[in-house]
């Protein structure tokens, strides 16, 4: 996991520098975009596949990047995501974010996304009941539904804004939370690193 | 998006249909599954030789505990190669998981006689199942016990440093906490920290949960207070052994959480196993630390007066607190490997 963090924060940074020096002064439009992700619960490994539809921003259609630091920005992304924990279990989730963005002129951009969504585990393990009379059963495609909710602090880098790439790169560290879990809430740390794929 | 989702939930099930055999019958094993009971899934691990025809049954301490934490190394490479070791995460504990489930000590008991009926279907009714319950595990094994019918399904008992009585328990720790602490300050050893266990146990009585949840901080805080308690050469911490057991970090916290915030040993204290031993007769081997505040060894006093019908063996180790098979792994396996052997 770690290298995988590496690797994406010397793209980040070699990537920066290569687009640091390209002109400023293009027109910019928040986009829609197709979000593909490697999700790591920390060790374990996971992805994610969404689509986020630009919903707000306070940059007027055209406006030249060089006319402010940066925009405020509204997305909505909808996400299909799974996770393998050996031995525990598969979670797959369906999750709705809103992610608040904030998109520096330079390309850099910060992200807050609380969310929301549902989840089914399947257990890693075959499982077995045994009834009153001591009969023993096997339990088929064992798991849970659980209501999923999901905090993230992402940072990534925008490269449409240059006019080189059609897309961003991104790092989310964030958790989710699967409740009601043994009465109470289980939390999950999470980490991405995606492409997201401009689309109109 | 609904079909996606059910495309991808049903490319997990064929995946998961094509696991191997659940159960391995033969040689030196490491068989991994779940019980589903009462809305809790339950993993259970059971690695080591099973042509032992022997399973060692580890009813973990808590509730709330971790069975894996058991899963050290000395006992992957002494244990497991003597007997079948059968690590359980009881409801509410470690990597189980579901969305509810009863939380009284009797679901703990039924729990318990499912798993052993569920490892009789799977390993064959002809194999020995030796209970080995530590903390609050020695209180759901005799609990377990006592109950008409169970005492049949499994071949002996093995208590360590367990709350067979949570009452008895309290007022022993709180009285054991009073004499240590007074003759430890007398030799002039740790007085500043023996000074406020002391204190307050002077001014303070065991009943009460939050009496006994302070007695219990006190209990644990007492044993590394004790210079003659033999600390492990090679420490393996908890961590370690969860994470290369898989093992949810998150999940055990909340199912921590859980059985201390529905207070699942309370009805304990209403059980009176005792006057029910006499009932029994397995074999039973009973081993405490010498040092162990919170069970302390009066607990294996009072079992030896009520186990009338059996004559339990014993075993006291002298550099050991409430957990001996970490302060004293070679001395306490070995008798745990002789008393298997003989039964």
């Amino acid at each position: 996991m770690m290298k995988h963090i590496l690797i994406f924060t010397i793209i980040l940074f070699f990537s920066s520098q290569i687009f640091v020096k390209a002109q400023n002064s293009v027109e910019y439009t928040p986009s829609n975009g197709l979000r593909l992700s490697y999700m790591g619960s920390v060790t374990y490994p996971g992805f994610k596949l969404g689509f986020e539809r630009a919903s707000k921003s306070n940059a007027a259609p055209g406006q030249l990047l060089s006319e402010k630091p940066f925009t405020r920005e509204r997305y909505i992304s909808y996400s299909l995501g799974v996770y393998h924990h050996p031995t525990f279990h598969d979670n797959l989730f369906a999750q709705v974010e809103w992610n608040l963005r904030r998109q520096r002129n330079k390309g850099m951009y910060y992200e807050f996304a609380p969310g929301a969504g549902f989840s089914r585990t399947f257990l890693q393990g075959a499982t077995y009941g045994v009834d009153s009379s001591g009969e023993v059963s096997k339990v088929p495609m064992a798991g849970n539904f659980y209501a999923l909710l999901s905090v993230s602090g992402s940072m990534g880098y925008n490269f449409s804004l240059k006019g080189n790439l059609p897309g961003k790169v991104f790092l989310k560290p964030g958790l989710i939370f699967l409740l009601p879990y043994n009465k109470l809430a289980y939390t999950r740390p999470t980490v991405e690193v995606g492409y997201t794929l401009n689309v109109r | 998006m609904k079909n996606i989702f059910l495309k991808i939930s049903i490319l997990i099930i064929s995946l998961s249909a094509c696991q191997k055999e659940d159960f391995t019958r033969s040689g030196i094993i490491n068989d991994h599954f779940f019980l589903k009971s009462d809305g809790q899934n339950m993993p259970v691990t059971v690695a080591g030789n099973i042509d032992s025809g022997k399973l060692l049954l580890i009813v973990h301490g808590g509730p709330g505990g971790n069975a894996l934490a058991y899963r050290n190394n000395y006992v992957k490479t002494n244990i497991e190669s003597e007997f079948a070791v059968v690590y359980w995460y009881q409801r509410f504990a470690g990597n189980t998981q579901g969305n509810n489930g009863n939380v009284h000590i009797s679901a703990y008991r039924e729990d318990l006689k499912k798993l052993i009926l569920l490892l009789k279907h799977a390993y064959g009714e002809d194999k020995k199942i030796y209970l080995f319950a530590h903390s609050w595990g020695g209180f759901l094994a005799p609990y377990f016990l006592v109950e008409p019918g169970n005492e049949a399904l499994v071949d002996g008992w093995i208590q360590i440093g367990g709350a067979h009585d949570y009452a008895l328990n309290d007022s022993l720790t709180h009285a054991m906490l009073l004499k240590h602490g007074k003759e430890q300050m007398d030799q002039n050893k740790k007085v500043k920290d023996w000074k406020s266990i002391v204190e307050w146990c002077e001014v303070n009585n065991h009943h009460g949960n939050s009496n006994a949840a302070k007695l219990n901080r006190f209990a644990n805080r007492a044993e590394t207070l004790i210079g003659e308690v033999e600390r492990p050469a090679i420490f393996e911490s908890d961590l370690s052994i969860m994470l290369s057991n898989y093992i949810s970090i998150s999940s055990g916290l909340t199912n921590s959480l859980t059985s201390n915030w529905y207070n699942i040993t309370g009805p304990a204290y209403n059980v009176k196993v005792s006057k029910q031993l006499h009932q029994l007769s397995l074999p039973t081997l009973l081993l405490w630390g010498k040092y162990d505040f919170v069970c302390p060894a009066g607990l294996m006093d009072d079992l030896i007066v009520h186990l009338v019908n059996t004559q339990p063996e014993y075993h006291i180790f002298e550099k050991s607190g409430h957990a001996p098979m970490y302060n004293e792994p070679e001395l306490f396996w070995d008798t745990v490997i002789d008393f298997i052997k003989k039964h």
